[in-house]
This record gives C-alpha cells, sequence and structure tokens, in this order.
C-alpha cells in the first residue's frame, strides 16, 4: 500500500540517526576554552577598504633583493632554522630525496601585510612524488618568521628544513618527465608561514583536535588580520600565465619557469567559511580559488567551472583531458592476476577488550613507488547503502612475498556486531594528479574477506 | 565586548546540542567535532552581525560550513593520509541507521529536499525557523517541503518493492 505523505515523513523523523546521541561535556568544555581565548570579531570593513586590504601585488624576483637588504640592513634578523615538529613530508621518510632537485623557483610574491615575500621551493622523492614548500622568502631561503605566537614572536626568520611542510597539500605523482604538475588552494593560513601545532596559531579551518596541545590546553587561534589564502601551483613548460578574478577585477599573470609556476597571496576573509574558499584543495587544475582562465603557449585556453575538481574530462572547458606537457609514466603496470593474493582475516581482542579484525596477506610484487598501493575497503551492519570504512595497509612499500596488514576497528569506535566484509584493492595510477584522486586509476581486488563480529 | 561574550556563552550553551545534532546527521563521525568548532568559531567572529534568533543563524552557517566539510574532506583526509602515512579508519555517512529503506529512500532525493526534509523531521524545526536556515521565504520553504515529502513517499514505494539483504552482498569469497 502506497503511504500517506504523513507516514512518511513520521517514519523519516523516527530513523533520526542522530535522536539519542549526546555531546560529550569534555567536547563542549574545550570549545568553549577555545572561544574565550579567541577575539571576537571586528566589524566588516567598507567595500573600499576591504578592496584595498585584499590588493595583490606580484613582485617577480625583484622582491628576493629587498628582502635580501631587509637582512642585511639588520630589520629582519636570521634565527635558528625551523623544526619540522609533526608536520613533515611523509615521503621524504620512506623514500628520502632526489639529491639536485631541491629548487627554490624563481618567483616572489608581495604579502598583503608587507613584510617578505612569498617564495616556492619544490623537490622530487625517489618513491616518485614531487613535493612543494611554500613560506617566506628570505636570502635566498625559505622559512618562516617569528610571528602569530611562532617562535616566541621573536621577529625572526627561520629556514624551513627539507622535510617540513607549511601546507597539507605538498607532494603529487611527478610525471613521466620527472615533473610536478599540482595546483593547491590553502585557506586560513598564518601569515608567518607557520601552523601552530609545533608552536604558533592554528588557523581557524583547524581540524578540532588540532586546535588543542598535548595537555589539551587550546592554541590560540590566528587573528583574522594575519590569516592568507594562498593559491599557487605548477602548471608545467608549456603554461604561459593565468587569469584569476578578485573583487570583480581581472587580472593575467604570466607563469614562472620552465615549471609554469604561480603564487597568488590574499587576505582571508572573515566570512570566507561561507563559501568554498577555506580549507584547502589540490588538483590537477586550480580549484576552489580566483583562478579561471589557464593560458598556454599553443594558444590553447583551459577555463575553469565548478565542475573542474572533478578532473579528467570535466577538469577544463573546452576538455583537456590531462594538463598540457603532462607525459604519463613510462613502467610495467601490474596486471589483475599478478596481483591477487590469499588473504587472511581474524578476529582479535585488543587490550581495550574492543574486537578488532586483523587482515593480512603476503604481497606477490614489489611496490616501490607513490604510484602503486594497497588499500582496504570495508562495510559493517546497517551502513547505509554506498558507504564504506577504508583505510590504507602497511607497510606501505612492500618487497615480493612480504606481509602486508592492517587492523580495523582498533581506533574510533567499535565494530558493530554482525558481518564486516570487504576487500584489499590494489591500486595503481597511470594518470596525473595524486593516486586516490587523479583519472586514470586502476583498481585489482587482491582479496576479500568476511568475519562475523558477536 | 565582555557584554558580547556573556550574551553569545548563553547562545553556546543553548544550542551546543542542536548543532552537535544537526553536523551529525549530516558529516561523518570523525567530522562532527570540526563542524561544531568551526561553527561556532565563525558565528563568534560574526557575532555582532547576528539578528533575530540564533539558532537558525548558527544551523545556517553549520550547514554551510557542513556542505564544505563534505566536499572537500575526502580527498582532504587521503592526503592528509598519505602525508602523514597513517591511516585513518573512517566511514563516509556512517551514521546509525535506524531503518535502511528510509535511508536508502532519502538518499535518492535531490539535496535541498533532502536538507528541507531533515531540517523539520530530524532537527526539529517550524517552517519559518526552518526557512531561516536555508535562507528563503517560509512559504517557499513550505512549498519545498510539501513537494519533497511526496518524492520521500515515491522513494519509499519503490525501495519496498525489492528486500535488501545485506548479508547476501557480504558473502565471503575466500
Amino acid at each position: 500500500m502506497k503511504p500517506h505523505p504523513i507516514d512518511a515523513l513520521a517514519r523519516l523523523a523516527a530513523a533520526d540517526p542522530a535522536r539519542d546521541l549526546r555531546a560529550d561535556e569534555t567536547q563542549r568544555e574545550q570549545l568553549w576554552q577555545l572561544l574565550a581565548a579567541t577575539p571576537a570579531g571586528k566589524p566588516r570593513p567598507t567595500r573600499r577598504r576591504a578592496r584595498l586590504r585584499r590588493l595583490v601585488l606580484v613582485i617577480p624576483a625583484l622582491l628576493i633583493v629587498t628582502a635580501g637588504a631587509l637582512a642585511a640592513g639588520g630589520v629582519i634578523r636570521i634565527g635558528a632554522p625551523a623544526e619540522p615538529a609533526n608536520q613533515r613530508l611523509a615521503p621524504l621518510r620512506g623514500g628520502g630525496l632526489v639529491k639536485g632537485t631541491v629548487r627554490l623557483l624563481a618567483l616572489a610574491t608581495a604579502d598583503p601585510g608587507g613584510g617578505l615575500p612569498w617564495g616556492i621551493r619544490v623537490l622530487s622523492t625517489k618513491t616518485g612524488e614531487g613535493c612543494v614548500q611554500v613560506g617566506r622568502l628570505l636570502d635566498g631561503k625559505l622559512g618562516a618568521i617569528g610571528q602569530d605566537n611562532a617562535f616566541g614572536d621573536d621577529g625572526q626568520f627561520h629556514e624551513f628544513a627539507l622535510d617540513s611542510t607549511f601546507a597539507k597539500h605538498a607532494c603529487t605523482l611527478l610525471d613521466g618527465n620527472g615533473r610536478i604538475f599540482l595546483n593547491a588552494t590553502v585557506g586560513d593560513m598564518p601569515a608567518s608561514a607557520w601552523v601552530g601545532f609545533g608552536g604558533g596559531c592554528v588557523p581557524s579551518t583547524a581540524s578540532h583536535a588540532e586546535r588543542f596541545n598535548n595537555e589539551g590546553k587550546p592554541l590560540a587561534t590566528c587573528p583574522q588580520a594575519d590569516e592568507r589564502n594562498l593559491y599557487y601551483g605548477l602548471l608545467g613548460p608549456d603554461a604561459k600565465s593565468i587569469t584569476y578574478k578578485l573583487n570583480g577585477r581581472s587580472y593575467t599573470q604570466a607563469t614562472v619557469g620552465p615549471e609554469g609556476a604561480y603564487l597568488i597571496v590574499t587576505r582571508a576573509s572573515p566570512t570566507q567559511l561561507f563559501n568554498f574558499n577555506a580549507g584547502g584543495t589540490q588538483d590537477i587544475v586550480p580549484v576552489d580559488g580566483p583562478i579561471t582562465e589557464l593560458h598556454y603557449r599553443d594558444g590553447a585556453t583551459c577555463h575553469l567551472t565548478s565542475r573542474s575538481w572533478i578532473g579528467g574530462k570535466d577538469a577544463c572547458t573546452p576538455t583537456l583531458k590531462v594538463p598540457v606537457g603532462w607525459t604519463p609514466p613510462q613502467r610495467p603496470a601490474p596486471t589483475a592476476a599478478q596481483v591477487a593474493a590469499p588473504l587472511h582475516a581474524r578476529l582479535v581482542r585488543n587490550r581495550g577488550g574492543r574486537y578488532e579484525i586483523v587482515i593480512s596477506f603476503r604481497s606477490r610484487i614489489a611496490i616501490s613507488n607513490a604510484r602503486s598501493t594497497y588499500t582496504t575497503r570495508w562495510r559493517e551492519p546497517h551502513m547505509y547503502p554506498g558507504a564504506y570504512g577504508g583505510g590504507p595497509l602497511t607497510p606501505p612499500l612492500p618487497t615480493v612475498g612480504q606481509v602486508v596488514s592492517a587492523r580495523i576497528g582498533g581506533l574510533g569506535r567499535a565494530l558493530k556486531p554482525g558481518l564486516t566484509s570487504g576487500e584489499v584493492i590494489f591500486q595503481d595510477s597511470t594518470g596525473p594528479g595524486n593516486l586516490e584522486e587523479g583519472p586514470g586509476t586502476v583498481e585489482y581486488v587482491v582479496g576479500r574477506f568476511s568475519v562475523r563480529v558477536p | 565586548m565582555s557584554d558580547s561574550r556573556g550574551q553569545f556563552e548563553h547562545v553556546y550553551q543553548d544550542c551546543y546540542d542542536a548543532v552537535y545534532r544537526y553536523a551529525a546527521r549530516r558529516v561523518a563521525p570523525e567530522a562532527v567535532q570540526d563542524v561544531v568548532s568551526d561553527t561556532f568559531l565563525a558565528a563568534w567572529r560574526r557575532y555582532g552581525e547576528l539578528k533575530g534568533e540564533p539558532l537558525p543563524w548558527l544551523l545556517g552557517i553549520a550547514r554551510r560550513t557542513a556542505a564544505n566539510h563534505r566536499r572537500s574532506g575526502a580527498r582532504r583526509d587521503r592526503l592528509h593520509e598519505r602525508l602523514s602515512g597513517e591511516p585513518i579508519p573512517s566511514t563516509r555517512e556512517g551514521i546509525d541507521d535506524r531503518d535502511p529503506r528510509v535511508g536508502a529512500a532519502l538518499a535518492t532525493l535531490a539535496e535541498r529536499d533532502r536538507e528541507a526534509l531533515m531540517l523539520v523531521a530530524w532537527d526539529g524545526l517550524e517552517h519559518r525557523v526552518a526557512a531561516t536556515v536555508l535562507g528563503c521565504s517560509t512559504g517557499a520553504f513550505t512549498v519545498r517541503v510539501h513537494r519533497a515529502r511526496r518524492k520521500l513517499e515515491r522513494a519509499l514505494a519503490s525501495e519496498e518493492t525489492g528486500p535488501i539483504d545485506v548479508t547476501q552482498e557480504a558473502r565471503s569469497l575466500q
């Protein structure tokens, strides 16, 4: 029988998944402490003042010289090198740096608040990834400034270590010629170029956990005036310029060097949590930012749309299936038959008495490049159709015959009683962008498992 | 300033649970606290702009914040996973499903229809308040809810023509 509309709404109300949910009182109290330590917002600036405040100036390499003069004149002193704290470029831990690939790009972008310009340093790893570091420039060095609670507000310049990363969106897969094609939008970052997890303030877009130190005390949220949006990227040797729009005006800016680099720095708007500029994204084309067009030397233009973040045929209008100048990786890819392996799954109890599922198998291939990985997906009882849990396995770079494993249910909430089933998947990327995002990623099932949780 | 802080503390204490549950209904469990934090931080920074009732204003902020999280969350988490080298067990929409058919039917609706129904049925808002959350008139919201209810009704009828057997999907192939 066809249900009456009121019945449908009543059934929906009865299915409310949060009906009996209670907020965690500790988190409620922690958040209030954080709010109490955060200055209230200021009234919105007038339109004219806002325009002036967000004015973006891009001044090529000349600014580096100015920055050097500032240091030489004693305006900015050089402090101790910045320790990377817990923000490290993971690929350097796994595969190491390829010697001779560290380059400071010939690009300097003024900060809207003045002071040292911003720049980009790139490097490549032995696991086939290219990484991009963004920071303040001084005397041909990239680093952070002791302000916004960073480095005890000493006002000095602190050079970045090679394995430190200021932005989350730091690495991507290299193309067949070892080039980096990467575009990132990072919002609400402190002007110090140093995020506060190792000292310094935390951006307003930090996760709840990142807002507190190890003792559970709230870290300072960056002052609104010192929050920046960074739009940066490397479009490759065939890129000529980008066009972007800010405050109703359109700008065209030449890309720099054989990397086709660009870097735009603006003040973060207090209202940007209300659109998609906040947080951060990384893609094969610039998305979620002010860039509207990419211009190439052969006359091609990539028009960016609201669907560009999907990538593939949606990346550009008209369609450019891969970024201009990107070349596919030259290497043999394994087949489904070569990666399939017997999969073992068992139910164990951890020290806390909670059930966990341990899955393991012997890798039949060696993985030495970030283009390939093993990952797992599983479904627990009563999940919505299409929902699944997931995560990588360890070690991430196994040799032939090495045992690869993962534990499901050890962290976070307990496994639900009933049948949990899933699979281990081998992912391999032949396209641009990162493994999980880029078009051209193929997946083969290594094995499937099914375990009943009491 | 201290007056504002005092007033905001009342708003915080009164509305925290509603914002928390609103977020829990719309984002993955591990993102709920982030959405709540972002919502109240944004609200505190813009508190001077509040005119009228605080709850619909807060839920309007939470709605945009949750949408932001949903869109960038998956990509960001995977990148973080790769950068940190540590697994982040996660579930998409990993909330308890009390009635799988209702959940499946709801999932077939357009986002704007789904949101209208959820504001009424789950968040318990009157049409006038829910309309403020969505930034539309009460009349427009009432029409939207009416149409969305009919779509949900049809989707439920469609769902109930075929049973869902989760265990059938989950058989072991080893």
